[in-house]
């Protein structure tokens, strides 16, 4: 009985991983990959503000490959301090008093180290780290942050300040759902609010 | 002012012939540009009205645009259908808190047939979350119970316990209909003016039953099983053609849509029905513009031909200026007379133009319904047309300060003897 038990067992580990594979393989399904677009997905609800972007990493980065050298860590590092800097990237209706509550980055050739908010102690520890999927094809950067407001009827409009500080990015297509319904926006460097 | 008033119409009167075409075109002009203008921003908000309370549409994958076309305002046809099973999966899904499924393709004299759930009228809700509401019945109850919108009921003239035969697709000659099964009207809905009321509404059990017998689009040769056996069939439906949903949370929309869009099982999508919609206006827009600067340059033309029309009478009307100046009349009062005249033909023929609008519009709501689904308000003018036909009419008026400017100076040079 006992054996049978063990060799069950072995037959599951043989087929978790399998299973594993398909998810990963589902989760990154090919979607449209164009150099300086970006994607943003705005919800609003109550006083809690959550914003996605998608992008390339050649928008944010210039390439799009695990970093390689110290001064490929470095730009990683520059990027990721600049889109943790939220209130540099998007500009909130003053009235609304909306405060930064977390930052999500995740990309699939990045390791998470080198992501974080302090990247730069962590950056060492990780150092020796596998990529996480070292493939050279094309990749992207998901960020997700997430704001509380304090007066969310105040909250008119959010200035998307990317553009400043990515120049590489050209346009970004944004999907709003707020108070007043869904709507869509077409960002670019000299239209950047998104109202509603 | 008032003698001035009196004598600019008098004298418009006396060229009523000319002046009167003159104010012809310029309210043709102003219909096709209000015209215009009407149809772009109530196209818009009929649409947009329609979809208002559903968070995402599901369906085949297509482009989202193509799902919204033809699962919500049926233009077009579907691509694929999706399996009753990725349905009933995703109407269990714990962030959905409604969701209604569809099913087209049959249709009844001209109008389409939904299969759907009574959910349909408990949860779909259009402008500003109204529900649908029953002008007379109720939801069907039984397999062989029909919903028909307002203008179905309206058109046809239809009455509770009227029995209805529906077509097999689109209808229409050489198709087939579902004669042996007729249907009974059961509840008739109020108007909307959306293309609810352009539907007959069945369940989705009945969409099986009518099939029970046909294959591969057309009856059995043979075989036909008669309606009071059908409810022996297992009426399941086997597949759907779009499903809307409505979120607990309307945030977690974003969430829905990427699991939906990842859905293991068949390919579906979930189209954010107002961002679709925005894209669809997006690239209807250029033709939207290009429509409008075209009815721009129609209005310019219309006036510039009154502006030419009162010019070349001022040659002719010399004596008659002469005479006024004679009993005491200044280049001013001159100057005066003839703008006063602009401005009446620009005003006369804007709202004649508005007029004649309204009374084209009333014919063609019903056309513009049948094809496209769009409701008009025919008695509405939207701020921008207004905005519109205030800004024909400045114009107007400062063009035809032109003509005025021309009599001032000639009524100077020419002082009481004009050399004719």
């Amino acid at each position: 009985m006992k054996r049978m038990m063990h060799s069950m067992g072995l037959a599951l580990m043989a087929v978790i991983p399998s299973f594993i594979a398909v998810s990963v393989a589902l989760a990154h399904e090919p979607t449209a990959h164009v150099h300086g677009r970006a994607t943003l997905e705005v919800a609003v609800e109550g006083g809690s503000v959550q914003i996605s972007l998608d992008s390339p990493l050649d928008s944010l980065l210039g390439f799009e490959h695990a970093p390689r050298n110290e001064k490929e860590r470095q730009s990683v590092r520059e990027m990721s301090r600049k889109l943790h800097q939220s209130d540099r990237v998007f500009v909130f209706t003053p009235q609304s008093q909306c405060r930064l509550d977390s930052v999500l980055l995740e990309s699939s050739v990045i390791e998470p180290g080198l992501l974080a908010a302090d990247s730069d102690s962590n950056a060492r520890k990780d150092h020796d780290k596998r990529p996480v999927n070292s493939v050279d094809t094309h990749s992207e950067l998901s960020v997700t942050w997430h704001f509380q407001c304090a007066v969310p009827e105040s909250l008119q409009e959010i200035k998307v300040q990317l553009f400043q500080q990515f120049p590489a990015l050209k346009r970004i297509d944004a999907a709003v759902v707020g108070p007043k319904g869904q709507s869509r926006a077409r960002l670019s460097p000299k239209s950047n609010q998104l109202k509603w | 002012m008032r003698p001035l008033l009196f004598l600019a119409f008098a004298s418009a009167w006396n060229r009523r012939t000319t002046l009167g075409l003159m104010a012809i075109s310029i309210a043709l002009s102003v219909m096709l540009l209000l015209g215009v203008e009407q149809l772009r921003t109530q196209a818009r908000e009929s649409f947009s009205q329609s979809i208002s309370g559903t968070d995402l549409v599901v369906g085949a994958r297509t482009s989202p645009i193509q799902l919204m076309l033809y699962a919500v305002f049926r233009l077009g046809n579907a691509t694929h259908n999706i399996r009753w099973s990725s349905y009933q999966n995703l109407s269990q899904h714990p962030s959905v808190s409604w969701s209604i499924p569809i099913s087209l393709g049959d249709s009844h004299r001209g109008f389409a047939v939904i299969g759907t759930t009574t959910d349909y009228f408990e949860y779909f809700r259009y402008s500003d979350r109204r529900l649908l509401a029953f002008s007379s019945g109720k939801p069907f109850a039984d397999i062989f119970d029909a919903v028909v919108g307002a203008d179905v009921a309206q058109q046809l003239g239809y009455q509770l316990g009227d029995s209805i035969i529906l077509n097999h697709g689109a209808g229409g000659i050489g198709l087939s209909d579902h004669a042996d099964k007729p249907f009974r009207v059961s509840g008739i809905l109020k108007r909307t003016g959306l293309s609810v009321d352009r539907s007959v509404h069945i369940s989705l059990e009945a969409i099986e039953a009518i099939h029970l017998d046909w294959q591969g689009g057309a009856p059995m040769p043979g075989l036909s099983i008669p309606a009071e056996y059908v409810r022996k069939f297992d009426l399941v439906p086997k597949e759907i053609t779009a499903i809307f949903i409505g979120l607990k949370s309307r945030a977690g929309v974003f969430q829905m849509q990427r699991y939906i869009n990842q859905y293991k099982t068949e390919p579906l999508l979930a189209a954010l029905p107002g961002v679709a919609l925005d894209e669809l206006w997006s690239i209807v827009s250029i033709v939207e513009k290009s429509l409008l600067a075209i009815s721009v340059l129609v209005v310019g033309v219309g006036l510039s031909g009154l502006v030419a029309v009162v010019l070349a009478g001022l040659g002719e009307r010399r004596r008659e200026l002469a005479v006024l100046r004679s009993v005491g009349a200044g280049p001013g009062v001159v100057f005066m007379l003839l703008a006063i005249e602009g401005l009446m033909v620009v005003v006369v023929g804007s709202l004649m133009g508005l007029l004649g609008l309204m009374v084209l519009s009333v014919f063609a709501t019903p056309i513009l319904e049948i094809h496209l689904g769009i409701s008009l308000a025919t008695w509405t003018l939207s701020a921008e047309s207004w905005q519109l036909l205030l800004t024909v009419m400045v114009t107007g008026f400062l063009m035809s300060l032109i003509p005025g400017y021309r009599a001032y100076r000639i009524s100077l040079a020419d002082g009481l003897t004009p050399r004719l």
